[in-house]
């Protein structure tokens, strides 16, 4: 009896592992296009209703991007192979240049000090959470910066092509002509 | 799921992952049954720590290739603790203790107080659970991989009669004429390539289980050494096979679903031990 007992746990145990991670489940829901919507009305409704709206409160979500022009679409796989995927983007860009890459992943902004130009990145985390991989996107230019952009936090998917620059003599990856297809605002905005 | 698997398999950072993968399973289980009958069993977390503390110092001190300074560390580390477990006054198991918790922690001071990442918390973790880094391999860290797992499986294929002999009954192969010295000398440098290879696979906080639960589990199936050896390596690569595929899948941490697959693999020949007998 004993045994058994012990032989319960261990199996119990080995499940409460093997779930660690799994957040498939959760990525689905947020990036279903009811949920987004639903996400965007409610905040549409609370600009409404207040006097202050915050700047980037209205980026520009584009549903109308063909699908057949993607690459590579790496909100299709799984947060391992996304990660490591994007690792190699950042390490190797070379065999990316010029892909349109489809991306989903938190909205990072990073205000350079020297020059005031804010830079805006998707990022994405690997299964245990705690290493981050991001990508610079720059919206095509009917797009003003901040209004028309995501805030830092949102949950967003953007769409654009891979490509790198120069700066300061290090080499920075990119998306350029960049659109938002999926936006959903992050916790310090539903507040 | 299949046509998800199949086109996961057309990157090469996959497929790189399964072969380095299954090379480190191979090699972790031949020497865990040595390992474990020797009452070896936590040499592994050991090492792995002072492997940490080494990739610290390389990461801080800008060495490029850290296999540089890791592989050395690790390599005379493991010498002195399996000397060190015969006859000094700081016992075997206490010595892999004290290396094991001091190299962890001045490696995580060294890197808290040096390090130039931005990503400190992320370097940290990537190192003490493997994370993707097994999905990040370059095509040269594969090469270098390859060639030290075939070394390390021609070594004990080689020297097959006289690893068992030592791990059995040392006084015995010392009477024998054997020089048990020199092999337990190269069981330990073949130990610290195992392990500075096996950070990879799962980091170095998880190391230990690739080392212990396939020994165990055949041991509780099998009674010779050859047939437990060989069950072990089997059951081995079919874990780390099974726990890459569903890492990738699923998406869940490739270190931790290896050690889960080899936890299942256990229990599943734990309840045949018992029917068997």
């Amino acid at each position: 009896m004993k045994k058994i007992l012990i032989l319960c746990a261990i199996i119990c145990a080995v499940f409460t592992l093997a779930a660690c991670g799994g957040e498939s489940g959760n990525r689905t829901a947020i990036n279903n296009q009811t949920s987004v919507t639903d996400v965007l009305n409610a905040a549409t409704r609370e600009e409404a209703s207040e006097s202050v709206v915050p700047s980037g409160a209205g980026a520009k979500v584009k549903t109308d991007v063909p699908i057949g022009t993607i690459d590579l679409d790496l909100t299709k796989m799984s947060s391992t192979v996304v990660y490591s995927e994007v690792y190699n983007m950042v390490t190797q860009p070379g065999k990316y240049k010029g892909k349109v890459i489809k991306m989903g992943g938190a909205c990072a902004t990073y205000t350079s000090p020297d020059t005031g130009i804010t830079y805006y990145a998707c990022i994405i985390k690997d299964a245990t959470a705690c290493c981050a991989q991001g990508i610079e996107f720059v919206l095509t230019d009917d797009c003003k910066m901040p209004d028309d952009y995501p805030q830092e936090g949102d949950e967003i998917e953007v769409v654009g092509i891979f490509d790198t620059y120069m700066e300061d003599g290090v080499e920075y990856s990119t998306l350029r002509n960049g659109s938002i297809v999926s936006l959903n605002l992050g916790d310090n905005r539903n507040k | 799921m299949l046509d998800k698997l199949i086109m996961y398999l057309e990157y090469p950072f996959v497929r790189y992952a399964l072969i380095v993968g299954v090379l480190i399973a191979l090699c972790s289980s031949l020497l865990g049954v040595t390992l474990v009958l020797k009452r070896f069993s936590f040499i592994g977390d050991g090492l792995s720590h002072v492997a940490f503390g080494a990739m610290a110092i390389a990461a801080v001190t800008g060495i490029s290739n850290n296999m540089l300074l890791v592989m050395p560390v690790t390599v005379v580390s493991a010498v002195l603790l399996l000397r060190t477990g015969q006859n000094t006054k700081i016992k075997g198991d206490a010595a892999i203790a004290m290396i094991s918790v001091g190299a962890l922690a001045f490696g995580y001071l060294i890197m808290n107080i040096f390090s130039k990442s931005a990503n400190l918390s992320g370097d940290v973790c990537s190192t003490l659970f493997g994370s993707t880094s097994i999905l990040t391999l370059t095509s040269r860290e594969v090469l270098l991989c390859t060639v030290l797992s075939l070394a390390v499986v021609a070594v004990f294929v080689l020297f097959y009669n006289k690893i068992f002999a030592v791990t059995f009954d040392e006084s015995f192969a010392k009477a024998t004429g054997i020089k048990a010295e020199r092999y337990n000398l190269l069981i330990a440098i073949v130990i610290a390539v195992i392990i500075v290879l096996a950070m990879n696979l799962v980091g170095s906080l998880l190391i230990s289980a690739l080392v212990i639960f396939p020994a165990l589990s055949a041991m509780r199936i099998f009674k010779s050494f050859k047939s437990v050896t060989v069950f072990s390596a089997a059951l081995s690569v079919a874990c780390a096979v099974l726990g890459i595929v569903i890492s990738i899948l699923m998406g869940t941490p490739v270190g931790s679903t290896i050690v889960a697959a080899d936890a299942l693999g256990f229990i599943i020949c734990y309840i045949i031990g018992g029917i068997v007998k």
